[in-house]
């Protein structure tokens, strides 16, 4: 096993970007947020239906 | 943007890398969570018993548990699988709970797509990563386990001949019964076996080994063929036995300065990362 076999070159992964994180959570809260909040009305309205 | 290669072990390597997927999988709890919004509407929709409702949201509760899963579990491109289910998850939602119809259902499921393309941000990096260094680290392994068997190139030839030049010494000194010799001999043998698990350190340990081989082989040749041991013998063997004793601690010293500069820098890099 020669020095290079046993120091192999290891690219680190991207770190996590905090930014794209939590526009990414932003999202998905008003892609989810907003379709419960109707969700939530229609079934309310449908209630008195 | 990928960041500058590291020169770390291959098992190093691989844990960090595995670190790195970790940190990829714990966002995959935060999935299913993110459907939480859609519980209120569920709730009353189960009460007032309108089921299209209902089917919607648990419809969409049960496709974002799945994309969670597709991501806990890895594999290749599990961040884009994982995001076209959270994409459907809200489509369905829209579709049949809150009756946006068809175009609203496209943007609601296009906002959850694009949101969970960006939390996932680097996973599937992470991913190939860790694939790419178990493998490595596998392939190191295989070698290192066969260069333990038997005959093998990984061992240097100048080793080789080492323990066959030491064997034929150690022989010579239990014919002759030089309890010294043979405790020198013995000492030496323990570098050799240092270095053939170490064959990088063997540029600093060539020059020792060839000197104390030739002076052992010189004194075991001169003792064979007869001749009177001068006084000076006894010390000079007691000498090459604790020169060889101490390159044998040199080896093992730097090996471990090694290591431990290896995992501190390791720490500090993977805190830095944010993956500890």
């Amino acid at each position: 096993m020669t020095p290079s076999e046993r120091n192999l070159p290891v690219s680190l992964p991207p770190p996590a970007s905090p930014l794209a994180i939590g526009a990414g959570a932003m999202l998905l809260l008003a892609a989810f947020g907003t379709t419960g909040i109707i969700a939530f009305v229609r079934v309310i309205i449908g209630m008195f239906r | 943007m990928r960041r500058p290669s590291l020169q770390v072990p291959a098992g190093i390597g691989a844990a960090l890398s595995r670190a790195a997927r970790r940190a990829g999988q714990r966002r995959a709890v935060m999935l299913p969570l993110l459907t939480l919004p859609l519980l209120p509407a569920a709730l009353f929709a189960l009460v007032s018993g309108q089921g299209a409702a209902l089917g919607g949201l648990a419809g969409a509760a049960a496709v974002a548990w799945a994309a969670g899963r597709v991501l806990s579990r890895g594999g290749r491109r599990s961040a884009r699988r994982a995001a076209m289910l959270m994409g459907v998850a809200a489509g369905l939602a829209a579709l049949l709970a809150a009756k946006l119809g068809w175009p609203g259902a496209l943007v609601m499921g296009f906002l959850a797509w694009s949101g969970t393309r960006l939390l996932l941000d680097g996973v599937e990096a992470a991913e190939a990563e860790a694939e790419a260094a178990i493998a490595a680290d596998a392939e190191t392994a295989a070698r290192a386990t066969a260069a333990t068997r038997g005959p093998d190139d990984a061992i240097p030839a100048v080793l080789r001949d080492a323990e066959a030049r030491l064997a034929r010494i150690d022989a010579a000194a239990r014919r002759l019964r030089d309890s010294r010799l043979l405790q020198a001999s013995q000492s030496m043998h323990a570098v050799v076996g240092a270095l053939m698990a170490r064959p990088d350190r063997l540029p600093a340990a060539r020059r020792f080994l060839t000197v104390q081989l030739e002076g052992l082989e010189r004194v075991v040749a001169g003792l064979a063929a007869g001749a009177t041991p001068p006084p000076g013998l006894p010390v000079l063997l007691d000498d090459m036995r604790a020169a060889a004793d101490r390159l044998r601690e040199d080896l093992r010293r730097a090996a471990d300065e090694e290591l431990d500069i290896q995992v501190r820098v390791l720490a500090t890099r993977l805190r830095e990362e944010g993956y500890a």
